[in-house]
């Protein structure tokens, strides 16, 4: 008889502790150096699967709102919150104060959720705190890059504020809708969110290009280098849908009997 | 508009913008015209509107505050008017059901009996002339506030910063306001709502502080970046 033993899950906390930290590296590589911007674009990927796991959590509960609507709700808290602060003067504790406000924001929000509208949604303050944050560093290391390390004042990068948002909030609910149905499980989930991350670095690659403060050859590095992860991601979450579905054959007839 | 002003306006604009869903009659059955309201969720369709009072905001940045903020609502209102007229001619003429109410026996506006129209197993369909007018109120509402938002922003920044960064930014900002307090209401609405006379109008309180809460540290956090800034 053939055991299958059921694998165990990666808590949410660590996705996002592993995303905080190499959020606050990238941020500094890209701020420090533009040219190696595409180092930074590799760490801000835990970012995206950190905040797709959380959705994918919290939207395994039946939330009251949709997906989308967690997607939408937790990248406004994160983005909100850089957005907001991109303009003013950036010292050494910039990123950590708006990764922390924004983590902030997302605990309040799912406070409110849970203890005043009485939701009664597990650990639902912990996993919007870590949307929104996990959103707030997504969206800091973007503008970073794409500014080119010289701060937004005097760039254009604010024009594709509308286009991250969408990208980012698109990027992590996607995965839990894209991977629904009885076989749905957090590592093929993760796996999908780490195909549409690399998909929207390599979007940000390509607008990097188009925008004149952004430099041209990290940019270009951006591309390709989102381009590879793309397609080894696609061929490993491929490759986990295939072991997952069950083998097709016509009605009638046991699978492998010849007909 | 000095710092604190704004900060006020962010706050109030948040928390009108939680209390206009409440109004907006949205249900994701409503689909299969199985419940009254637009086939979205609530927050979906308020935000939406709200976006659509955005932009009409936008194009009267500039003018006084009252001038703006009932541009942002009259957009928002015509957004939802036109998503109703026609979400009400689709339901009559392709799947041929009658706007009727699940939540009260005759129209309080029109005094149309709902019941005798009512496809059986269903709470409803479409949009009669009270959930319509709640619609409209619910969209207004959320126009203005998300316009107050908006405004309150754009004018904390412009000192600092060119006209069109500017009005990007507040945009932004207001938008992300708008999002951040027309999905905590989706918690109490769970999915549904009838408008203005829904049953879960009675829980309008906890969406109330809920979106003051969370728009207070927003509206701080705003505040300090400029004061910073």
């Amino acid at each position: 008889m053939t055991e299958q033993v059921e694998k165990k899950e990666i808590p949410n906390y660590k996705l996002y502790l592993l995303a905080v930290i190499t959020g606050i590296i990238s941020y500094f590589i890209a701020a420090f150096n533009p040219n190696l911007s595409f180092i930074s674009i590799i760490l801000i990927w835990p970012a995206f699967i950190a905040a797709a796991g959380c959705v994918e959590f919290l939207c395994r509960y039946g939330l009251g709102t949709g997906t989308s609507s967690i997607g939408y709700w937790g990248t406004a808290c994160g983005a909100t919150v850089v957005f907001a602060s991109q303009f003013i003067e950036t010292t050494a504790y910039s990123p950590f104060l708006e990764i922390a406000v924004a983590t902030l924001l997302g605990y309040t929000a799912g406070f409110c959720a849970n203890k005043i509208i009485k939701m009664k949604i597990p650990r639902i303050e912990l996993n919007s705190a870590i949307i929104a944050g996990s959103t707030g560093i997504i969206a800091l290391i973007i503008l970073e890059i794409l500014a080119g390390g010289t701060g937004l004042a005097g760039t254009t990068v604010y024009y594709i504020y509308p286009v991250m948002y969408i990208g980012i909030a698109l990027t992590i609910l996607h995965p839990y809708n894209g991977n629904l149905g009885a076989g749905e499980n957090q590592t093929r989930t993760l796996m999908l969110a780490m195909c549409e991350a690399a998909l929207l670095t390599a979007l940000f690659g390509f607008i990097g290009i188009l925008l004149p403060n952004t430099p041209f050859i990290p940019s270009l590095g951006i591309l390709i280098i989102s381009i590879i992860g793309f397609v080894i991601f696609v061929s490993m979450w491929w490759k986990r849908v295939k072991e997952e579905v069950y083998e097709i054959v016509w009605a009638g007839y046991p699978a492998g009997v010849d007909h | 508009m000095d710092p604190i002003t704004g900060m006020i306006g962010i706050i109030v604009g948040g928390i009108i913008v939680g209390i206009c869903v409440h109004f907006i009659p949205a249900s994701a059955v409503g689909a299969m015209s199985a419940s009254t309201g637009i086939a979205t969720g609530p927050s979906m369709l308020s935000t939406g509107c709200g976006l659509a009072g955005l932009y009409a905001a936008g194009y009267m940045i500039g003018e006084s505050l009252p001038i703006v903020v009932l541009s942002g609502a009259m957009g928002s209102a015509l957004m939802i008017i036109c998503t109703m007229l026609l979400a009400n001619t689709i339901c009559a003429f392709g799947t041929g059901v009658a706007p009727v109410a699940g939540s009260y026996a005759k129209d309080p506006i029109t005094g149309w009996r709902q019941k005798p129209f009512m496809s059986p197993g269903t709470d409803g369909h479409s949009m009669p002339t009270t959930t319509a007018l709640s619609g409209i109120i619910g969209a207004l509402l959320g126009g203005a506030g998300g316009s107050l938002v908006f405004v309150s922003v754009y004018e904390m920044i412009s000192p600092t910063l060119e006209s069109t960064t500017a009005v990007t930014i507040a945009g932004m900002v207001g938008a992300g306001v708008f999002l951040i307090n027309c999905v905590i209401p989706a918690y109490v609405l769970v999915g549904k709502s009838e408008g203005m006379t829904d049953k879960k109008m009675k829980l309008m309180h906890k969406t109330f502080v809920s979106c003051l809460i969370v728009s207070v540290i927003t509206a701080v956090f705003v505040y300090a970046s400029v004061v910073v800034m």
